[in-house]
């Protein structure tokens, strides 16, 4: 028994509290799912974006260095431009892969969300109009059995019938699929992530091999040889009469 | 000899530079205390008290100027100058060995214990001392040659005077070089060390000072000085005394200075001369040192106030006239007529560098913010990944978001770390020492314009010839210097480019390690060949893989309700057109029914075309087409005027076609694409009487149409289509239902054709799919074909049908592939080539 006088007794429903609840679990699930895949979606529209303007910011640092110093460039600066615009369409190419792997799908994933709420929608629907006879039934059961009444409560039965057998076909299938299809999440997300790994991988792999031929053609020693190599560097220019000392 | 002879055409700047020195540095020379025989003879000079030591130096050069012409060798008797030869001689040597013995204590009893002991930084001893090591070197060199020439040590009293004075004079000229470049750094380096000695006097360098006091105090015992400035001030001094004592020597000799046979005269005024060279190279190169000092302040920062008191009128005028000219050099009314060429090479090669460090600077902080976003966007994936899993998260989603935190927290962040370190905070000083270089550029233009200046007006002439010693002294030193900055410079950038390469290599090895678990973990592991295969292979393989996975995944998910049609992921265009084949291809739109009768009715005839072969656009403003699509053509040429690509319509978007796949269209083509459809063609709307009518009008124009000549060069056009007359109204610009409701007597049959329609257009559509999959056309021919038009065989290969014969097919396509020649055998067994759309198929024998 409820107090409260704003709180209306639903109507009753041909559904059980249990599987109403059961149902809005499901719906919630599913909310949550196409919030997170929404999340995805997004970073990895933007994550391509970033593929592509770190792509060319790479090659733009090769090429305004070749640029800028004119004809008389030595290799090693040539080699530093290559292996920049090696990154470049590395990096790029990953930004593909992540576009074919990653994007794609997952906006292809997210079609799928307004089908299932349209669903969910038909189904509430449905509930509703079930539960629109059913009272009208039980209002004409409720009342004296006249032979008009019997007659109507036939008729009221008989079309209860397959509105009541749209809605449980729909309710199952809902109840049936959205789980599933919840639990489907982790397998479809899956080679997503293992794609995306893999091409970390290979793009970290390829860009040492660049990088790697790049410091050999330059032909440096170890870090700190160099270190100190550009300290002394820096010493002689300070000690030249032209540059200020202070 | 007036003080002023020295330095009559001497300028300004420099006589303020000297007193400002003189005054400012407290830099005297304390008495230059010459030997006996030589102070009676140069009394002039050397009871002179010198106010500045670099005065000496121009007064050396003034000197020499008059000896050379006006002083001849003292008469004297001549064993006189016999023993003052010998005498000079050995003073030479003797104060050599003085000298050298000094500068050896300066190193061995004060710069080197000064250097081991552990003073703080701010002392900077190599500074005081400059290349003291390397005068050591070359005196010990000099007192050699002298002792070896003269055989001092054996012979020497015996030795003839002439023999002895040429010997000197040789082993001078020989040592020349070498002389000034080491005194040359050494006097350079000399204000800067008195600087310095003033600066350690202070309370703060106390450590410095009981050091050196010790010092000094275990070298009072070996020789008379007072303190390090005295010692320092040696090399100078002595660079000074090389002159005066060959003078002395030279004034020993009797000979008449132009008696060319006497060597050993001209070999010491070679030496003398070039030992004024040397003092005047010394000098020149101080001066311009000062220059530079002064100047190089320029465009540094200055107070407003400082500027307003150094406002004079002398300066304004100097200003009002250097803008003038400036003005009139901007707008080239006025080249200047000094040009160096050398030095604008310089000043190009200086802006180069000045600006690719520049941009260098300015492109990598783009990239490492470029960078950090990419990788905070893949951290940010991997915890919406996290987000997605909730509970259920699998070991590998875990592993790679602690992978990803790794990078993006530690690893991304000491990378940028070790770059700006690294690379950037070196460049970044390279870049504020520009300033300096510039300043003087600029200083050096301003100057050149009083220069010129000068020259135009001819002032007195003592103003412009400062006005070019300045300009020229400016000149010099950025000469001198401004390519050594640059070598420097790029040395730098190129180091700090390797560096660079270093770190980012470093960073990718570390990110790859922390990765390479989570891949490990994955179920495909496809970089295990890495490296045996091209890149691209590589990128294809992961998408492939990935498809193969996903489609495990995804396929049952067509059973599901609330999985919508649409979801297919792998007929949508957008993966197949990141094949990496077509980098540019725009989504493929087939022509669709709609399209093609806009074509229709938006063109004339003459500007239909249709495509004879697919084509893959190469770039975005080309279309795409497929074979036997319809196309408007716009304007028969590209915008560059190129008759090779056309401007088209394929009814949905315009683009450029190459015109050797088009040909010339017209309906009865474009019906052909519908008879290559076989639908139970015309068979349902034969009864009408209408359709018999256009039956027959086509049978008209098939007898005139000629037929053609080769099998595999038939042009399309030339045939008359025999399969479509239903169709053909259907294909005129009217809408498709009221084209057949002629046709159709009864309603039930119009709902029939226009299913046939819809099918019709299905049908195209997957075969158009199924051209662009497979290439060729599908065509599955039926076995039995009745023949619609009567076809006479012109040659041996080809068969002779008629009207209603029903034919076996054989192979449909000739010799060549050529799909409108059909190998045909007749019930006779007889074979030959038919053209195709002269048959239909037999759908009920």
């Amino acid at each position: 028994m409820n107090w409260n006088p704003f709180y209306r007794q639903p109507k009753k429903s041909i559904l059980s509290k249990m599987e109403e609840r059961d149902f809005e679990r499901e719906c919630a699930k599913m909310q949550q799912l196409e919030e997170s895949s929404k999340k995805i979606s997004k970073t990895s529209k933007k994550l391509v974006v970033a593929h592509h303007a770190q792509g060319k910011a790479c090659g733009k640092l090769g090429q305004d260095l070749v640029a800028d110093l004119g004809d008389d460039a030595p290799p090693s600066l040539e080699s530093f431009k290559y292996a920049m615009n090696c990154q470049h369409i590395l990096t790029v190419d990953k930004g593909k892969v992540l576009q074919q792997v990653l994007a794609d799908p997952m906006k292809k994933y997210m079609t799928i969300f307004p089908s299932c709420t349209s669903h969910i929608k038909s189904r509430d629907k449905a509930l509703q109009e079930t539960n629109k006879v059913q009272a009208k039934l039980e209002k004409y059961e409720d009342k004296e059995h006249t032979a008009s009444n019997s007659v109507k409560i036939e008729q009221i039965k008989k079309s209860l019938q397959p509105v009541k057998e749209d809605f449980q076909q729909k309710h199952s299938t809902l109840m049936a699929e959205m789980p599933t299809f919840y639990d489907a999440r982790l397998s479809y997300i899956r080679p997503s992530l293992e794609a995306v790994v893999s091409v970390q991988c290979w793009f970290h792999k390829e860009a040492i091999r660049v990088l790697e031929e790049c410091s050999q053609e330059l032909g440096m020693g170890t870090k700190e040889n160099a270190e100190k190599h550009v300290k002394t560097l820096m010493q002689e220019v300070n000690a030249l009469s032209i540059t200020s000392d202070d | 000899m007036s003080e002023h002879d020295g330095s009559s055409s001497g300028d300004i700047i420099e006589d303020q530079a000297k007193n400002e020195l003189a005054e400012g540095n407290g830099f005297f020379i304390p008495t230059v205390t010459f030997e006996d025989s030589f102070e009676k003879t140069d009394t002039d000079i050397l009871n002179e008290n010198y106010g500045h030591i670099y005065e000496s130096f121009e007064r050396l050069a003034a000197f020499s100027e008059k000896d050379r012409s006006i002083c001849n060798p003292i008469e004297g008797n001549a064993d006189n100058r016999q023993d003052k030869c010998k005498h000079v001689i050995q003073e030479l040597v003797d104060t050599e060995e003085d000298f050298l013995q000094d500068v050896r204590i300066t190193i061995d009893d004060i710069m080197k214990p000064l250097l081991d002991t552990k003073l703080s930084r701010d002392v900077d001893i190599e500074t005081l001392f400059g290349n003291i090591e390397d005068i050591e070197r070359f005196s010990s060199s000099l007192l050699l040659s002298l002792r070896e020439a003269c055989n001092y040590d054996t012979s020497f009293n015996l030795m003839d005077n002439e023999e002895l004075r040429d010997k000197v004079g040789q082993v001078f000229i020989s040592h020349i070089s070498i002389m000034t470049d080491v005194y040359k750094i050494y006097c350079r380096n000399h204000d800067d060390a008195i600087t310095l000695l003033e600066k350690y006097e202070n309370e703060e360098f106390r450590q410095f000072q009981c050091k050196l006091i010790e010092c000094l105090n275990s070298v009072k015992k070996k020789v008379n000085a007072f303190d390090l400035g005295s010692f320092l001030i040696k090399p100078v001094q002595r660079i000074l005394k090389y002159p005066l004592l060959l003078q002395e020597l030279l004034k020993t000799s009797k000979q008449e200075p132009y008696d060319a046979r006497n060597d050993s005269y001209y070999s010491l005024m070679e030496a003398i001369n070039s030992l004024h060279e040397v003092a005047n190279t010394i000098n020149e190169v101080r001066r311009r040192k000062d220059l530079v000092r002064k100047y190089r302040k320029g465009s540094q920062e200055v107070h407003l106030t400082d500027k307003i008191s150094r406002l004079s009128l002398h300066s304004v005028k100097k200003k009002s006239a250097r803008i003038s000219l400036r003005l009139s050099h901007a707008t080239g009314i006025n080249q200047p007529d000094t040009v160096d060429l050398k030095f604008n090479e310089i000043e190009r090669d200086f802006k180069d560098l000045e600006k690719a460090v520049k941009l260098f600077l300015q492109n990598s902080d783009a990239f490492l913010e470029q960078y950090q976003n990419t990788l905070s966007m893949e951290l940010l994936f991997a915890e919406h990944v996290a987000d997605l899993c909730l509970s259920d998260q699998t070991d590998m989603v875990l592993k790679y978001n602690f992978a990803m935190r790794l990078v993006v927290e530690d690893l991304s962040r000491c990378f940028q770390d070790e770059t700006l370190f690294n690379v950037h905070s070196p460049l970044s000083s390279l870049l504020a020492k520009f300033k300096g270089p510039q300043a003087l550029i600029d200083k050096r233009f301003d100057k050149l314009l009083d220069y010129e200046n000068c020259l135009k007006n001819p002032d007195t002439k003592e103003k412009t010839q400062m006005a070019k010693n300045v300009y020229e002294a400016l000149n010099h030193q950025l000469l001198d210097e401004l390519p050594k900055f640059c070598e420097l410079g790029f040395q730098l950038l190129q180091a700090c480019i390797g560096i660079y390469i270093h770190l980012q290599r470093e960073f990718q090895l570390n990110m790859l390690k922390s990765l390479q678990p989570v891949l490990e973990m994955g179920r495909q592991s496809p970089l295990l060949y890495v490296g045996t295969r091209s890149s691209q292979h590589d990128t294809i393989s992961i998408v492939e893989n990935y498809k193969l996975d996903l489609k495990e995944v995804v396929e049952h998910w067509g059973s599901y309700i609330i999985v919508p049609n649409t979801f297919n992921l792998f007929s949508s265009p957008i993966l197949r057109r990141n094949s990496s084949k077509k980098p540019y291809s725009k989504v493929e739109t087939i022509q669709t029914d709609e399209c093609r009768m806009t074509l229709l009715q938006k063109y004339k005839p003459d500007n239909l075309y249709t495509a004879i072969a697919p084509v893959t656009p190469p770039s975005e403003i080309d279309l795409s087409c497929i074979t036997n699509q319809l196309f408007g053509v716009i304007k028969k040429q590209d915008p560059l005027g190129n008759v090779n690509k056309w401007l088209c319509d394929n009814g949905a978007t315009q683009g450029f076609l190459p015109s050797r796949i088009l040909r010339p269209s017209n309906e009865s083509d474009y019906g052909v694409y519908f008879a290559q459809r076989k639908y139970p063609q015309s068979s349902c709307l034969v009864p009408g009487e209408q359709c018999l009518s256009v039956y027959e009008d086509t049978k008209q124009v098939s007898k005139h149409c000629s037929v053609p000549s080769s099998h595999s060069s038939g042009s399309l056009e030339s045939y008359q289509p025999i399969g479509t007359i239903g169709f053909k109204d259907t294909v005129k610009p009217q809408p498709c239902t009221t084209g057949i409701a002629v046709l159709c007597r009864n309603d039930e049959e119009q709902r029939i054709a226009k299913s046939i329609l819809a099918n019709a257009s299905i049908d195209e559509a997957d075969e158009m799919l199924d051209d662009t999959e497979y290439g060729e056309t599908a065509t599955n021919p039926k076995k039995f074909y009745r023949v619609e038009f009567p076809f006479t065989a012109r040659t041996t290969l080809e068969l002779s049908v008629q009207e209603g014969d029903m034919l076996t097919l054989i192979v449909p396509h000739d010799l060549e592939g050529n799909a409108e020649w059909w190998l045909m055998a007749d019930n006779k067994t007889k074979q030959g080539y038919v053209p195709a759309n002269y048959m239909v198929k037999a759908e009920y024998l």
